[in-house]
């Protein structure tokens, strides 16, 4: 089965889970995700791959707990397997040559576009990365991608309010710094992706963002994920999930997201109050 | 503490107040705000949080406000450029260990429309995120200091979350180390769960030795959660409801005879989501237990909802709705004789509800009316007080726990069985009052108590008159009353030395108890209603009246279950039975005699009658075609007046709109003569009947006969080894409407399962058993399945259980208090 090598708590919220999962780990590509059920009567959720190993047969996934399923998946122990891993799924993101990149990653996001930014790196590519939290407690994987950055540098949310520096200010720079600049990935949570396409609206920078749409079963059949971008409905769990983020629609996009937040408040209430498991002595 | 009115100037202002208060309580009173997160009204001060630092002239320090005393002339000022910058300085300190981002963020207020995920995931980063949100007590300070950056780097302590106690879950990186949980758990609850672990930067709450709360002593009372500041502690299940339109409405609980008053939340559809003690019910951490907190809410939640579908799912349980079924039942119920009929009600009911009930059984001229309660202590205590033309005092006033410096309970665990009593007694004892208990089976309160007359079972009488032969020799100059001469004379008699052995107790314990409850002062006396169930109560209870004579003390009976001191007025006034021979009626039934039934709430009839009505939130009763239940919410929420421990009637004004079951019998048995019954006036009277009952106690020792030995000896049959024991039946509280809460789903069943049987650590050690072991308790060529379960307090050889009292043999062996059985291992 998927056994677990690891699930650890990275920094708040956020957990690093390692598992044995070969058949993913041979063909999966950057960008990709894959679909996890973490036990028997659990629902299946779209987790971004943050690493894979070939030869080791592992993949490592960066997941938040928000709801019922992540918060099942954080209390899973190593040694034990999950219920079910499917992928690898999506698009895998595409590798240019000879580009600037600017990869901005908030949350579970540094971790998604570690493995891009490696093959970015080793394809050619000048990379930038950016990772935006609250505040340095909230940085992981620092060392990790700065072996593939070119540039890497760290903003914090606090720094909004201390020294002014915000999202804006930090991509001007980024801007000025690399006039060369043509492509901006950005993944994390919405508010980040919607912010920085706002942003760069009038920039005429190409800005690709990873959504994270509610799916079902990932494969196309269900349509849980439409968006719409530019007029046109795709899927994001076959087209995409990277889409271009100034034409998206984004208030259909948030709409769909909290379709099901009383529900999702629920199941998690109703989660939280089963008895726990007896403790064997 | 002296009365006298002292003056001081705060700010300028020349202010008269009370002498004894703190500086922070003379500001406040005075409109005069002082920040503060450490400081709660109702607990002891701590000066943990430095927040309400002000600067006294004369003082080369700052003092903290919370703890130090206003005197006489002190010159005080509350807030300089210089304090505002050491409290921000303060607070960011706090802040730099707490996640803070939201509360300076300025797009705290357009992020929320965009969060796509739900308000609270595992770890709240983030106000947002936070389940405090919007009642936050740091987020308040936080906006009077007008903190608008933090110095400090953010801190991730990477503390392990408390997910794995039922109700309550615990998240120390959201924890300030304010000490309210501590200071609440050890000193107002006395529970001393809670407490600081490790030390600098390290510091957490924890139990002791980083047990879960279900392995350490907690009972799950919920003050944590009333107390906690931050989001530190919080409910499972619950949430933040800034964005919910949520319906609120205080309720008085009525589920054991403290009624404290509650506040529930629900949701529009009806899901209760949180029950805690009322707002107006200062301080809110007086109140409360996990019974009417988190175990109704499970209970209703879960049951509610199967109500709803119970037609569909068993159309056999047929539910009908008061209005559709009126004519059938008005038609069948006339159609039998009064002695054809039986009325059985729940005693949880609001006290008009039972009148009801009362005047329907009166008016159909029927004398079989019961009062479901399998304890008929009250009866008993009755027919002692006639007996012996004594009377014990009823209504409890408050000024005799005020003034007392020594409780004795006697057999009576006061923190289960009258939480509220217990938390006045607890507020003595932390004033250097002290506690003595006497009792053979668990006791709860055994650690808090000075001394703990832990006698071998049924042995309590033995252990009352050693006590009081330890008191005749300390002080052979007691003012006696009548009939002490005699008395002493008598006591002298009893062949003291071989009683001392039978009871287990050590000459030194009864010197201390007996010296203590000499020399410390007034003393109050709790007895409960288990000692009323043993063999030999009458001896008893005699003995314990003439202790209690001798010493001068106050003598209460401390019931149990809520209503119960007025409904045995009620019962007697309407020649009512009290707890009702199950097994009786059900003879009755089977041979005929008893033909129709109404019973209300969840009463275990073994044979059902012809006619069935059942109102009832619920029924797991059987059902067949010719019965009919009316589904009833009203004995939870319904309005009514609720008798207390201490004598009070109280009053539940709001509830839900649902027409109250006897009130629909009522009109549709008799339409005109509706009117007639006058419950208002009727409640008004039993509350002034038992006010009068304030009178002086006679002041005469009982004459207890010499030939009977007090208190029969109940020792162990060890025949065949050593696992025979003496089995303690304890109320189960954990009852609503007849129906056990444990049963049903959610957490309340890992905290009070049905099916536990406590025996002492040791002898689980001894008989090569372990705690939470399946075992087969044998118990009069019966055999019951329960769970081990180990507790420091038990006598040797004793157990204690507390059964689901719907099994007819229980009830039976209830009343008989003790009984004899022995336990083997369950072979899978």
């Amino acid at each position: 089965m998927y056994r677990i090598l690891k699930n650890q708590r990275l920094v708040p919220n956020l957990y690093h889970l390692v598992v044995e999962v070969p058949e993913v780990a041979r063909s999966a590509k950057p960008g990709q995700f894959v679909m996890v059920i973490p036990d028997e009567k659990g629902e299946r959720i779209p987790l971004n791959l943050a690493d894979f190993d070939k030869d080791k047969g592992t993949i490592e996934l960066v997941y938040l707990v928000v709801g019922v399923s992540t918060r099942k998946l954080s209390r899973i122990k190593p040694g034990s397997s999950l219920a079910g891993v499917a992928g690898p799924l999506g698009r895998p993101t595409e590798i240019g040559r000879k580009e600037t990149v600017f990869l901005v990653g908030g949350c579970f996001g540094p971790a998604g576009l570690y493995p891009i930014a490696r093959e970015l790196k080793l394809a050619g590519n000048k990379v930038i990365f950016l990772t935006e939290a609250r505040d340095h407690a909230y940085v992981y994987w620092e060392d990790k991608i700065k072996a593939f950055a070119d540039h890497y540098f760290n903003l914090f949310r606090r720094d909004c309010f201390d020294s002014g520096k915000t999202l804006e200010t930090a991509f001007n720079m980024v801007k000025l710094k690399y006039p060369e600049l043509s492509r901006v990935l950005v993944m994390g949570c919405d508010y980040l992706l919607h912010k920085i396409s706002t942003l760069t609206s009038s920039s005429g920078i190409k800005i690709e963002v990873y959504l994270t749409p509610i799916m079902v079963d990932g494969t196309g059949m269900c349509g849980a994920c439409r968006v719409t971008v530019s007029g046109k409905t795709y899927f994001a769990c076959v087209d995409g999930p990277v889409f271009d983020g100034h034409g998206l629609d984004w208030v259909e996009y948030f709409a769909r997201r909290q379709a099901f937040l009383p529900q999702e408040q629920l199941a998690l209430g109703k989660l939280e109050i089963l008895p726990p498991e007896q403790k064997k002595t | 503490m002296s009365q006298d009115r002292i003056s001081l100037k705060i700010n300028g202002r020349v202010l008269q107040v009370q002498s004894g208060k703190t500086i922070l309580q003379v500001a406040r009173e005075n409109g005069i705000f002082i920040p503060s997160l450490c400081e709660l009204e109702g607990l002891p001060a701590f000066a943990g949080c430095r927040l309400c630092l002000v600067e006294v002239a004369g003082k080369p320090n700052w003092l903290p406000a919370c703890q130090v005393r206003a005197e006489e002339g002190m010159e005080i000022i509350t807030s300089t450029p210089e304090l505002e910058e050491l409290r921000r300085n303060i607070l960011q300190l706090i802040l730099s260990e707490h996640p803070y981002f939201c509360l300076l963020c300025q797009e705290k207020n357009t992020c929320q429309e965009e969060k796509a995920t739900i308000s609270r995931a595992l770890e709240p980063g983030g106000c947002v995120f936070c389940q405090k949100d919007g009642n936050c007590e740091l987020q308040k300070v936080v906006e009077y200091l007008k903190i608008e950056k933090v110095e400090y780097s953010f801190r991730d302590r990477a503390l392990v979350l408390w997910l794995d106690d039922p109700f309550i879950k615990h998240n120390p990186n959201l924890c300030i180390l304010c000490g309210r949980c501590v200071r609440v758990c050890h000193e107002i609850r006395g529970e001393g769960v809670l407490t600081f672990a490790w030390r600098g930067q390290k510091m957490e709450i924890s139990t002791a030795f980083g047990r879960r709360l279900l392995e350490s002593d907690c009972s799950f009372c919920g003050a944590c959660l009333d107390v906690c500041p931050v989001a530190a502690f919080s409910e499972k299940g619950t949430w933040s409801e800034r964005n919910r339109s949520l319906r609120k409405f205080n309720y008085l609980c009525s589920l054991c005879s403290s009624v404290c008053e509650m506040e529930v939340e629900a949701t529009e559809e009806g899901e209760i989501l949180r029950i805690h003690p009322a707002e107006e019910n200062r301080p809110a951490f007086l109140s409360g237990c996990s019974r009417g907190r988190f175990g109704l809410k499970e209970l209703l939640n879960d049951t509610q909802g199967s109500l709803k579908n119970l037609a569909e799912v068993d159309p056999a349980r047929r539910r009908k709705e008061p209005d559709l079924a009126s004519e059938e039942v008005a038609r069948k119920l006339k159609q039998y004789q009064p002695e054809e009929m039986a009325f059985i009600f729940d005693g949880q009911s609001p006290l008009e509800e039972i009148i009801n009930f009362l005047e329907i059984a009166r008016t159909l001229q029927t004398k079989n009316v019961f009062w479901f309660y399998p304890d008929d202590f009250l009866t008993r205590l009755a027919a002692f007080e006639r007996e012996q033309a004594i009377s014990f005092r009823r209504k409890l006033e408050k000024e005799f726990i005020s003034r007392a410096r020594t409780f004795l309970l006697v057999d009576c665990d006061l923190k289960n069985e009258g939480l509220k009593l217990w938390l006045q007694v607890k507020d003595r004892l932390r004033q250097s009052a002290s506690l003595i208990t006497v009792d053979s089976g668990l006791n709860s309160l055994e650690l808090q108590a000075s001394y703990q007359l832990r006698c071998r079972p049924g042995t309590e009488a033995l252990a009352l008159v050693l006590l009081q032969q330890k008191i005749i020799e300390k002080k052979p100059d007691l003012d006696f009353v009548e009939g002490q001469a005699l008395w002493r004379e008598k006591i002298k008699k009893f062949p003291l030395s071989s009683w001392l052995v039978r009871t287990g107790l050590s000459n030194a314990q009864l010197e201390g108890a007996a010296e203590c409850l000499l020399k410390n002062g007034p003393v109050v006396v709790f007895f409960g209603p288990g000692l009323l169930r043993k063999e030999g109560w009458k001896a008893t209870l005699a003995y314990l009246w003439n202790l209690a004579t001798c010493l001068g003390a106050e003598l209460f009976p401390v019931t149990i279950r809520v209503n119960e001191l007025f409904l045995e007025k009620l019962t007697t006034r309407y020649s009512a039975k009290i707890s009702p021979d199950l097994l009786d009626i059900s003879s009755k039934i089977r041979g005929g005699e008893i033909r129709a039934a109404v019973i209300q709430g969840e009463v275990p009839l073994l044979v059902k009658p012809e006619f069935l009505l059942v109102l009832s939130p619920w029924s797991s009763t059987r059902l067949s075609e010719n019965h009919i239940l009316w589904p009833q919410n009203n004995i939870i929420f319904a309005g009514g007046h609720f008798g207390d421990v201490f004598g009070n009637l109280k009053k539940r004004t709001s509830g839900n709109e649902v027409s109250s079951g006897s009130q629909k019998l009522k009109e549709i048995l008799f339409s005109g003569e509706v009117s007639a019954f006058r419950e208002d006036e009727l409640i008004e009277e039993l509350a002034r009947e038992l006010i009068s009952e304030k009178m002086e106690r006679p002041k005469y020792v009982l004459n207890v006969s010499l030939d009977e030995e007090p208190g029969k000896l109940f020792t162990p049959v060890t025949e065949d080894g050593f696992r025979d024991l003496i089995i303690f039946i304890e109320p189960n509280l954990d009852c609503y409407a007849g129906r056990f809460m444990g049963k049903e789903g959610g957490s309340f069943r890992l905290l009070r399962h049905p099916d536990l049987l406590w025996l002492n650590g040791e002898d689980i050690l001894r008989w090569g058993l372990r705690e939470g072991q399946n075992v087969i308790l044998e118990v009069e060529g019966l055999e019951f399945s329960l769970i081990l379960k180990a507790d420091r307090r038990m006598k040797k050889q004793t157990a204690v259980v507390r059964p689901d009292l719907h099994h007819p043999f229980w009830i039976k062996k209830y009343k008989d208090g003790l009984v004899k059985g022995k336990i083997r291992v369950l072979k899978n």
